[in-house]
């Protein structure tokens, strides 16, 4: 299951908690500025845009936020996510109902006071993430709620390459109960053993790992602040059939990559797998992280034939 | 701790403010509650903080002769098969959030199908399915019975083997995924919730129409 002294928590265990900011925000620990915008009650749009190599995608949505329960509608599509949990259209459901908690500490991330910003007509504490000298990430939060009014990521340049903003805010949410758009059936994801998937990663840590329909793994990764999932495909599968991509070469290999609005996807076949990676980590956080798994790679013309044929 | 006055009502407009539950004029009238009563900041920072504890809180499993229903066995099969009522699999949900035995078996039971399913399909020879009923009378002459002929059967092989091969060799990826990338995020975005402050949206990568 996991390493001797985790400890996991189960879904319900978790009680949906909704924390009202109208504390002032002060610089302090990452999970503290983390959380604050976590348990923020907020709704309006929100609008999110990612730039990577010259290709970007945006996306504009409504979004409801409290007691651990986020609401979104893109494009007439409803999903709600709750912790562990997300109901994504008519379609998906899936919930974990264990994980570990209390993975990496922060240590590679330190808060810096930013001053006071005006976001919206609305009065916001700026707070800036630093990753050594480099400013990582810049937050504007709304002083009276903890909402995220404004997020943006850099790359190691300097660059932004994530922003997120709210064009419209509300310090309240419409839907009268949050947790009704959680409610039903879900399909049931345990944590398991998946050997074949590494514990760490260009300085992240993998939480935790689960096996799902099909016999996917997959590897949770986090470094406190950025985080991806690593999934591994037994076999070879065809990856164009998988995604909508561009191939791009990165740390000297050949991968599929997908720019998504708050994400990035990138996909890839080793000898006997395939694997899908999928997260918010920056373009050089990925580019470590690609460095130390598996790499792009094809059978051998023997091992072709051999596989081909016995499977 | 400042002492603070009980108040039933302060109480429940504030629990309600936390839970998101206020319209537009009772928050503003929350706001100014906090802005002008330091009670009330006292008394919802305490709120507040008990909620925090209670989140942070470890999970102590209970022990399975204070659960209702000790372990569901045979009934996990039945809910992975789809075969149960939705009272009984909310039911079951709720009770593997508590019980870690019905997860593992839950797990196990689920690698078993996968495993099951996995494995190569088998054609049932000849001589060992069941006789078709022929007809009593049967106007058609019994047919001839043909004695294997090993090198034909030697040639069809090696044939067979080569365009195996030639398969394998010319479209090396040619698998189809029986997973989609809509379920492999929806199981992202699942784990990474729990991470505070995460930013992942559902339904935001291109996927391939199959």
């Amino acid at each position: 299951m996991s390493g001797p002294g985790r400890r996991f928590v189960t879904a319900t265990a978790v009680a949906a908690v909704v924390l009202a900011g109208v504390v002032p925000a002060h610089a302090g620990e990452l999970s503290d500025v983390l959380e604050r915008v976590d348990d923020a009650v907020y709704s309006g749009r929100q609008m999110v845009v990612t730039e990577w190599n010259g290709v970007s995608r945006l996306d504009v949505f409504s979004v409801e936020h409290a007691r651990g329960v986020t609401v979104v509608d893109i494009d007439g599509t409803r999903s709600a996510i709750a912790p562990g949990r997300v109901r994504s259209g008519t379609e998906h459901a899936v919930t974990f109902v264990e994980w570990s908690v209390g993975g990496p500490e922060a240590d590679r991330y330190r808060v810096v006071d930013g001053g006071r910003a005006k976001h919206l007509g609305r009065i916001g504490d700026v707070v800036g993430v630093m990753e050594g000298d480099l400013l990582r990430m810049r937050l504007v939060i709304d002083r009276q709620t903890g909402a995220p009014l404004l997020t943006q990521v850099y790359d190691d340049e300097g660059n932004v390459f994530r922003y997120a903003s709210m064009v419209e805010f509300r310090p309240y949410t419409t839907e009268r109960s949050m947790s009704e758009a959680t409610a039903g059936d879900y399909e049931v994801m345990t944590a398991a053993e998946a050997p074949l998937l590494p514990r760490k990663a260009g300085g992240y840590e993998r939480s935790d790992s689960y096996v799902g329909p099909e016999g996917a793994e997959q590897g949770f990764f986090t470094d406190g602040l950025f985080s991806f999932s690593l999934f591994r495909l037994d076999g070879v599968h065809d990856i164009a059939k998988l995604a909508q991509g561009s191939p791009r070469v990165v740390g000297g290999a050949r991968y599929m990559v997908a720019v998504a609005p708050s994400e990035l996807w990138v996909l890839w076949n080793s000898p006997d797998a395939t694997f899908v990676l999928v997260g918010d980590l920056p373009p050089d956080h990925l580019e470590a992280v690609l460095a130390d798994l598996p790499r792009p790679g094809s059978r051998s013309f023997l091992s072709r034939i051999w596989h081909g044929i016995f499977g | 701790m400042a002492a603070v006055t009980p108040d039933p009502d302060r109480f429940a407009v504030l629990s309600a403010y936390l839970d998101g539950e206020l319209d537009d004029g009772e928050l503003d009238e929350v706001i100014a509650l906090l802005s002008e009563d330091p009670e009330a900041v006292a008394e919802f920072r305490r709120i507040r903080d008990t909620k925090r504890v209670l989140r942070a809180l470890p999970v102590v499993e209970p022990p399975g002769w204070l659960l209702d229903v000790e372990h569901y066995g045979d009934r996990l099969s039945a809910y992975l098969d789809g075969e149960l009522p939705t009272e009984e699999v909310t039911s079951i949900v709720h009770h593997l959030t508590t019980c870690r035995v019905c997860r593992e078996e839950l797990h196990d039971l689920d690698r078993s199908r996968i495993a099951v399913r996995a494995l190569p399909g088998l054609d049932v020879p000849r001589f060992v399915a069941p006789p078709e009923p022929r007809p009593a009378a049967s106007p058609e002459p019994e047919r001839r019975r043909h004695r294997l002929r090993p090198r034909p059967i030697a040639a069809a092989t090696i044939g067979l083997v080569a365009v195996l091969a030639l398969l394998s060799i010319l479209s090396p990826g040619a698998s189809d995924p029986t997973i989609t990338m809509s379920d492999l995020e929806a199981r992202h975005i699942a784990r990474v919730s729990i991470e505070p402050g995460f930013s992942v949206l559902p339904a935001s990568v291109e996927a391939v129409d199959p």
